[in-house]
């Protein structure tokens, strides 16, 4: 018999002796009466206790577990024990949930728990942002109605159970547009976890890559067309003397063509070659200004007004590469200057640093184009810039120079305005004392196409 | 046969079912315009392809949405809300159904245009901008719709403006070209009937947030005017 019986058996106990003792002394009604008295009053306090218990039921709370008396107390503090080391349990459990969470939320990555029914149970920050999606008032609501890609919900139902499959690529329906990478792994018994990546920076220099090659090819295939195309004639011997003349000027136009593509292409790639540090020489811009304006009125051969104003002011750099942007700048001018039009080159201090301009009084180029102006083979007007023989990569290579040069390249134009190309060059590149010792600078570059 | 809590939940099912292939059809929609959309813009005839071609799988969703709903009305009998959910299911899908015409109707002068030669197409940039206008009314209406969210659906009824001072100012810039140089008067035509068509992509997105208000409050809120709608203003 445990300790916990011998309070109630020596209360009762003393219940009884009480009766027993007026059966004696007053008789058997007066015991009765004491006996009945006595285990009434027990059941009311069993009763009262037991009320309390419930009560503290309905709410339970371990600062205020009812104290008891007798056998009561035992219980209570039973009780009391049993709720403290399920309270810290509890807490413990806590604790790691809210870790998991926190560690789930620290993910780079994109978490959503769906359902059977592909409802969203749980997700992460980065998929609320990712999706458009609310974690607390989009939970229960089946995930394909609000992100709707097509295929989506086919290919969540396809995926096969054990091996996590191959990764879906969906395009979200915001501005502007991002690629997002999802994979799904099941779990449970019909769960599943879904995870998705933000891939919109692979999935763009992708693209740019497939238009890179696909544009290469298209520049290089169109002049091998037209000299195929003439020697076919030639082969079967149908083309006489004049036409044939001309049919080897055109052919010699169009393998020139296809020379300045591959030498500009190559131009590009060595600019773009980590391995080849820029050459930090002391640069005459000045007399190279002069020299351009020079070379650009013989290209425009009279047709337009080219004017240039250059400050004696020197730069550190390499001549050659900024020859060939410079010149870049003036040949785009002299192609999208109608004839009268007025060029002018000028090369100025600009704030801080040093500028080198050319304006013209062209046709000019819509807003929507110059951003994307710097993009190889990108053309605002696909048949009038080939007529002109450009390669399309004029302006990449300026871009790529300027970026070897820490310099910017800052384009104004509005259509039929005109356009203003400015490379702004930084403090840190010119010249301490100024001006070029004409003797320091080496040999001038040859001009190039 | 009386009604059990299995028929009840059988019916839910289906509506919602119902309700996913809806949302479904608009996601397609939504594809199906941004492709028109994109090859306008960058003369990517693939994509008005598939704009072109993706139109019939948006007709067999709405045959076989009207379907479902027509099931559902003989075999549930619906009444109060899921009667107003059914019934705007089928308006809605009429709706999205609607859009994925005036889509293939871009895609296919886009068409036109691109094959006329190279695009010199006057206010492009602003047709662009309208067709992404109406792009992000139609996601914020189908969001709502999968949401059943009638404060989201009515600020994008108050929106609807936007995009018809777009369509006004397009145009009145159309006519000014057309009337500097008669050459262009040709692509400005189509140019007029691409901004038309996105216009009523946005009238079409619009009357779905009307039909998510209908679903959830019970109002009938088409043709009335802000003003009269004290809950709108």
């Amino acid at each position: 018999m445990s300790i916990f019986w011998v309070a109630p058996a020596l209360r009762i106990g003393f219940v009884v002796v009480l009766s027993l003792t007026a059966l004696v002394v007053a008789g058997p009604i007066t015991a009765l009466a004491i006996l009945a008295i006595g285990l009434f009053g027990f059941v009311l306090i069993q009763l009262r206790y037991l009320d309390r218990l419930r009560r503290w039921l309905r709410a339970p709370d371990v600062a205020r577990v009812p104290d008891g008396w007798g056998a009561w107390g035992d219980v209570f503090s039973e009780l009391y024990r049993v709720h403290r080391r399920e309270e810290q349990v509890q807490l413990r459990l806590g604790d790691a949930l809210k870790r998991m969470e926190l560690a789930t939320q620290a993910l780079p990555d994109g978490v959503v728990l769906l359902d059977r029914e592909l409802r969203i149970d749980w997700c992460n920050s980065v998929a609320e942002r990712l999706l458009g999606i609310d974690r607390v008032s989009d939970r229960g609501r089946i995930l394909t109605n609000l992100v709707r890609y097509p295929g989506l919900v086919a290919w969540l139902g396809d995926e096969p159970m054990e091996t996590p499959g191959q990764p879906m690529v969906i395009e979200t329906t915001t501005v502007p547009p991002a690629f997002l990478s999802l994979q799904v792994a099941r779990f449970g018994e019909h769960d599943s976890l879904l995870v998705l990546r933000d891939v919109t920076a692979v999935e763009r220099t992708e693209r740019v890559r497939r238009d890179f090659i696909a544009n290469v090819s298209h520049e290089l295939r169109t002049p091998l067309t037209v000299i195929n195309g003439y020697l076919e004639h030639m082969v079967s011997g149908d083309i006489d003397g004049a036409l044939r003349t001309r049919a080897i000027q055109v052919m010699f136009d169009q393998s020139q063509r296809m020379t300045r593509l591959v030498e500009d292409l190559l131009t590009l790639s060595r600019l773009e070659a980590g391995d080849n540090p820029v050459v930090d020489s002391p640069v005459d811009v000045t007399s190279m200004v002069w020299a351009l304006l020079e070379e650009g009125r013989s290209l425009s051969a009279g047709r337009h007004r080219i004017e240039a104003e250059a400050a004696p002011i020197g730069l550190r750099g390499s001549a050659e590469e900024l020859r060939s942007a410079f010149a870049n700048l003036l040949s785009n001018a002299i192609r999208y200057t109608p004839e009268g039009g007025l060029i002018r080159l000028t090369w100025k201090a600009d704030g801080d640093g040093v500028a080198y301009e050319v304006s013209d009084t062209g046709i000019g180029i819509a807003p929507e184009h110059i951003p994307r102006l710097t993009e190889r083979f990108y053309r605002v007007d696909r048949s009038r810039s080939r007529e002109t023989g450009g390669t399309g990569l004029g302006l990449a290579i300026v871009k790529h120079v300027l970026l070897r040069h820490q310099a910017s390249l800052v384009i104004e134009s509005a259509l039929g305005r005109g356009a203003v190309f400015r490379c702004r060059f930084p403090r840190a590149r010119l010249l301490v004392d100024g001006v070029v010792d004409p003797r320091a600078v080496s040999g001038r570059v040859p001009a190039s196409a | 046969m009386p009604p059990t809590e299995h028929t009840f939940k059988q019916f839910d099912s289906d509506l919602e079912n119902v309700r996913s292939k809806v949302l479904q059809m608009g996601g397609l929609v939504e594809s199906q315009i941004r492709n028109a959309v994109r090859g306008l813009s960058s003369g990517d005839l693939d994509a008005l392809d598939t704009a072109i071609e993706v139109d019939r799988q948006v007709n067999e969703f709405e045959i076989d949405i009207d379907e479902a709903c027509a099931q559902i009305i003989a075999r549930r009998q619906p009444t109060a809300g899921d009667l107003r959910t059914v019934l705007s299911i089928a308006k809605t899908v009429t709706d999205l159904e609607r859009m994925g015409d005036e889509a293939k109707k871009i895609a296919r002068t886009a068409r036109q245009l691109l094959d006329r030669g190279p695009l010199q197409v006057p206010r492009l940039a602003d047709v662009t901008h309208a067709a992404e206008v109406a792009l992000a009314q139609l996601r914020k209406a189908l969001d709502a719709y999968a949401r059943l969210d009638a404060r989201a659906a009515q600020e994008l009824i108050r929106e609807d403006v936007l995009l018809d001072n777009e369509f006004r100012a397009i145009m009145r810039q159309l006519v000014t070209y057309m009337m500097e140089d008669p050459r262009t008067i040709s692509t400005a035509i189509d140019i007029v009937w691409i901004a038309k068509a996105i216009e009523r992509i946005g009238d079409h997105a619009k009357n779905i947030a009307e039909h998510v208000v209908y679903i959830v409050d019970g109002t009938d809120i088409r043709h009335s005017s802000a003003k009269s709608r004290p809950d709108l203003a």
